[in-house]
């Protein structure tokens, strides 16, 4: 396998199908064509009815007056159109700051989840030391602990780090140390690099190279496309992240959008609060959009692993 | 190249001391204890990261439970009276069926719908791409702000837009979130609204590894679309669907952000959940050892929710 | 082990954790600086919201013109208020301010956790102290220690909106009197103009607020402390039973309670303001400067007495300002500074009483909003003659509020675990607003279950 591989790519996935379910015979039988036809028109305006209305509708209500709202609720179009709350909400509510911690965030867990998966799948796929098998398995453990369920003594442990007496809370560091403790990612990258041959590592050692060596010149930059994809995970679930960011940031000054919103929500004019959403919608859309195409090919990847 | 080197250098005078040791087992030994050593370097980010937020809270979880914390007072050794508390809790088994009814509810749209989503998008001829990011644009949106979006959409009274919406078919107006019977209900649209589009590509995912050769094959033989559908597709996507399954029915047993932020367990603890239970337990009354308590209920119940499940699908599963 | 390898580690081991040790808040300092030259920061809770700017401007022209006095104090001013859910766990975590602004409910747990520091050395040294009210400091005092100052406070009574009355064909200048006048009032107001007759709130505790105030009336009340010193629930009777029963009828048989009863305080101002509401319960002193800044027109504005059911009672709070335990002696002495500066002074000392009524009529901001005094009687007369001429306060509108605060008793909020309390007596107040099928006396059983526990683990 050479480094520049498709992770995985599943049997049919490749071309472009010539046939699912329906194979075109299938397609010219007129009842199978109308009914399909129809199932499908459904399907589509079902998923513009719910997917993009929604969302339209929220840039509509952003832009909107209270009062108009509440005469005119299912409008798309606001009457008038008040751009200005836009700015207004980003000053009065403080966005630009709420939106900083989130970018610091997430910005933060990334690099540590990355860091973790990729030196922990380097050492338990690679070097393979012999406690490693006792290392994963402990790794593999916490995938059984839903996160919910340690919740309170993560709290009460970042409130108070045994050994270091230091408290995390109301520092980023409470919310990116804790995002490396993904066994998920771990995973992922162990079995990608268990995929490399061991041939490429031998014959680097008979050259001299160290362990490190071997990591930065010859694993990493083959593993571009996994690292890709834990890339993506781990920006999407921190950017989501609600539960844990309220608990431990209780300084509304450090807290991420999802925890401030919620809190804005309840002094707040609906039109101003839902110009708050919007911008707070836009940096994962623009994302998704612009990024759709590895993002949909790695969920379905993440599915199937998982 | 000088690392390697240093290395190499750095071991003369082991290896120099070892010479006098036959072959194979002295460079068993020392490849072992190199790679144990750079093993440990390696993995030093994730034994600190695993062991004080994964390990230590998990350990630490079993003690919280029979202690009582309450972060003013020094924790003292409680026994079993935070599981007594907690059972003497009327809330307890209110929140276990409000748990339950939003599993049951939740499952009820969200396992059929994603299915029959993903089956007709797989056999869009044209648009499958617009299909998958309407389809995802809900998942994309942060949970908080569906949540926020969805709790103005379903204002009480006529000026509200679903009621809006039914008022266009000539259906009444529904309380929505302020009754005790539609709030649930309506916490369950929310979170299927934000969570199926993971769910459709995932089963996307899985159709498009359907071999087509099974579906001639099933042609040739006469089969109907219905039948190809029954006897091909669901069996080969059996692994994925029940793993699915049960990832859904564990997320759902620890919901949080739609009662939290929707209804605050409201109208009259109507939605209140194991997980908001959790939460007020620890951060609203300071009482972490009874949160603890729930947690470790919790977890027993999900653990044995998940062995029966695999147990039950063991024969069905196709991996 | 190799030389170099045992560097690596090494390395590897202590760059991170210098690297977390520099990130770190070194444990609960409140966010304050105490450096050795004098100079105190301290950070205070009570900074107007926002949105209303010309409360912001006058704040922060307060803060200029203190920190003018006293060059080595400075003060970091936070807009976030207190909120039943979240302020524990903000004083828990460490992230609380350091001068606390808190309702009268809190201080009795705040004290006993041993949250709250005691500002009796400094406190005495203020000039008005011995004038404040013993209603309110009976809460913040415990044998010689002082433990808080109060800010403001308040009485619950009827706000109502005067056109809604009018259109109605109700006399905007007499308020119903009892529930029962409520109840027919609000009935008329529903019918004749659609809008919400009677407000009414039941999330974020304010529902067990409202039925612990509305229960005061018929001369209930929530607990009852034992010789030994034990508390129990006292609620489980008549009063609270009619209470519920006239929320049951004027919401299932009157509908005059409007579509959304689950809101908070702060959504009411905001239905009210917009014209939706006829009458609804709270401090009305409180929520006129809301209401005026949210756009409210002051001659709309009506605040009448708390209905009663027989007991010419009424509950009364207040808001007070505490300082963090965590605070060092400078910066207890500083907090206190500001509290006479901020809350006191326009008070007791007249010219800059006249002063601040200027700036903010000034502002737009409204003046000689009627209250209930902090200092004595004869001292708050004294305020209102120095401020007289600035009163852009419709103060006839509330004429009949005023008139009630002498004549009826005030009674306290609960003084232990209020809001716990309040929180376990909302689901009650929801389940009879939601449910046309509640079923008061098993709600009530189950609350004074629940409340009992509560209290037990108050010794």
């Amino acid at each position: 396998m050479t480094a520049t591989t498709d992770t995985r790519p599943s049997r049919a996935a490749a071309q472009p199908r010539e046939r699912g379910i329906l194979s075109p015979f299938d397609w010219r039988r007129p009842r199978i064509l109308v009914g399909w036809r129809a199932m499908h028109i459904v399907l589509l305006i079902g998923l513009v009815a719910l997917g993009a209305v929604p969302l339209l509708w929220m840039l509509r209500a952003a832009i909107s007056s209270t009062t108009d709202l509440l005469q005119h609720p299912l409008s798309l179009v606001p009457s008038p159109a008040k751009w200005e709350n836009i700015p207004d909400a980003w000053n009065l509510l403080s966005i630009g700051q709420y939106l900083g911690n989130t970018v610091v965030l997430v910005g933060g867990s990334w690099i540590v989840q990355l860091l973790v998966s990729a030196t922990a799948g380097f050492a338990l796929a690679v070097i393979r030391p012999w406690y490693g098998r006792i290392v994963y398995g402990a790794i593999l453990l916490t995938l059984f602990v839903p996160g919910t369920v340690t919740l309170i003594a993560l709290y009460l442990t970042v409130l108070d780090l045994p050994l270091l007496h230091l408290s995390l809370t109301d520092t980023p560091w409470a919310v990116w140390l804790p995002a490396g403790a993904n066994a998920f990612t771990i995973l992922l990258v162990k079995q990608f690099f268990e995929d490399i041959p061991r041939d490429l590592f031998e014959a680097a050692q008979l050259d001299g190279a160290g362990w490190f060596t071997i990591f930065w010149r010859i694993v990493l930059p083959m593993s571009r496309p996994i690292l890709a994809v834990v890339s993506l995970l781990s920006i999407m679930t921190a950017w989501k992240e609600f539960l844990w960011p309220l608990i431990v940031l209780t300084d509304p000054e450090k807290q991420p959008l999802a925890v401030a919103l919620p809190r804005l929500a309840q002094a707040t004019d609906p039109a101003y609060l839902i110009a708050g959403l919007l911008i707070a919608s836009i940096p994962p859309i623009l994302i998704f959009l612009i990024f759709q195409r590895s993002i949909v090919k790695g969920i379905g990847f993440t599915g199937l692993k998982g | 190249m000088t690392v390697t080197t240093d290395r190499l250098r750095g071991t003369t005078p082991v290896r120099a001391a070892q010479a006098a040791r036959p072959g194979p087992p002295r460079r068993r030994s020392l490849t072992r204890r190199r790679s144990a050593i750079a093993g440990l370097v390696f993995l030093l980010p994730t034994f600190v990261v695993f062991g004080y937020f994964a390990w230590w809270p998990i350990i630490q979880s079993a003690a919280l439970a029979f202690q009582q914390t309450d972060l003013v007072t020094a924790p003292e050794w409680v026994g079993w009276n935070n599981f007594e508390v907690l059972f003497s809790d009327p809330l307890l088994p209110r929140a276990a069926v409000n748990t339950l009814w939003f599993t049951v509810l939740s499952l009820a749209i969200g396992l059929p719908v994603p299915l029959v989503c993903a089956v007709l998008i797989s056999e869009l001829r044209r648009g499958g791409t617009v299909a998958r990011v309407l389809a995802y644009l809900p998942v994309v949106i942060p949970p908080v702000v569906s949540v926020l979006l969805w709790k103005v959409f379903f204002n009480p009274g006529e000026s509200g837009v679903v009621n809006s919406l039914l008022g266009l078919v000539g259906i009444d107006p529904l309380p929505w979130l302020q009754s005790p019977g539609t709030a649930m209900p309506s916490l369950v649209i929310v979170a299927t609204w934000s969570g199926a589009g993971t769910a459709i590509l995932i089963y996307l995912a899985a159709l498009t590894g359907v071999s087509t050769e099974l579906y001639e094959a099933a042609e040739l033989d006469g089969a109907s679309v219905w039948q190809r559908i029954v006897h091909i597709t669901l069996p080969q996507m059996r692994g994925v669907i029940l793993v699915l399954l049960l990832l859904q029915i564990i997320g759902a047993i620890q919901v949080f952000t739609e009662p939290y932020v929707m209804t605050d367990g409201g109208p009259a603890n109507a939605t209140v959940t194991i997980l908001l239970m959790i939460y007020r337990y620890a951060f609203l009354f300071g009482n972490y050892g009874v949160a603890t308590a729930l947690s470790l209920l919790l977890a027993v119940v999900l653990i044995i929710v998940s062995a029966v499940y695999l147990r039950l699908t063991r024969s069905w599963s196709t991996r | 082990m190799q030389q170099r390898t045992r560097r690596v580690i090494a390395a590897a081991v202590v760059v991170p954790a210098l690297a977390v040790m520099a990130g770190c808040s070194g444990g609960n300092g409140a966010g304050d600086a105490d450096s050795g030259d004098g100079k105190v920061t301290i950070t205070v809770m009570g900074k107007p919201a926002a949105t209303n700017t010309a409360a912001v401007e006058l704040f922060e022209r307060q803060v200029a013109e203190f920190e003018a006095a006293n060059p080595n104090i400075t003060i970091e001013a936070s807009d976030v208020p207190w909120d039943a859910k979240t302020f524990a766990t903000r004083l828990a975590g460490g992230s609380a301010p350091t001068l606390l602004r808190v309702p009268l409910t809190e201080p009795p747990a705040l004290i006993e956790r041993g949250q709250v520091a005691d500002i009796a050395s400094v406190a005495s040294k203020l000039d008005s102290f011995t004038d404040l009210n013993p209603r309110v400091m009976q809460f913040l005092e415990q044998g010689d220690a002082v433990y808080g100052i109060p800010e403001k406070s308040y009485a619950f009574g009827l706000v109502y909106n005067r056109d809604l009355f009018t259109q109605a064909g109700l006399d905007p200048d007499s308020p119903p009197q009892t529930w029962d006048e409520v109840r027919t009032a609000a009935k008329k107001i529903s019918d004749a103009t659609g809008k919400t007759g009677f407000g009414e709130i039941s999330t974020n505790n304010s529902g067990g607020w409202h039925l612990t105030g509305y229960d005061y009336t018929y001369g209930g009340k929530m607990i009852d402390q034992a010789a030994d010193g034990t508390w129990t629930a006292a609620f489980n009777d008549d009063a609270s039973r009619e209470v519920l029963q006239m929320w049951k009828e004027m919401r299932w048989t009157d509908d005059s309670l409007g579509d959304n009863v689950l809101g908070k305080q702060e959504d009411l101002v905001a239905e009210f303001t917009a014209g939706n509401v006829g009458m609804w319960v709270t401090a009305p002193p409180d929520v006129y400067p809301n209401y005026i800044a949210a756009g409210g027109k002051p001659e709309a504005f009506g605040a009448g007495p708390m209905p009663q059911g027989g007991a010419n009672a009424t509950l009364a709070g207040a808001t007070v300002l505490m300082v963090n335990a965590t605070a060092t002696e400078a910066e207890k002495e500083a907090a206190v500074k500001w509290i006479d500066w901020r809350a006191l002074r326009p008070n007791y000392d007249l010219a800059v009483a006249a002063e601040t009524a200027k700036a903010s009529a000034a502002d737009g901001l409204p003046v000689g909003v009627p209250v209930a005094p902090i200092f004595t009687a004869e001292a708050y007369a004294a305020y209102r003659d120095a401020i007289a001429e600035y009163v852009n306060v419709p103060v006839e509108n509330f004429a009949p509020y005023t008139a009630s605060l002498d004549k009826l008793e005030y009674v306290p909020e609960p003084a232990v675990a209020s809001q716990e309390i309040y929180a376990a007596l909302d689901p009650v107040v929801q389940s009879v607003l939601t449910d046309e099928n509640a079923d008061i006396d098993a709600l009530l059983n189950d609350a004074e279950q629940r409340v009992d526990q509560i209290l037990a683990q108050h010794k």
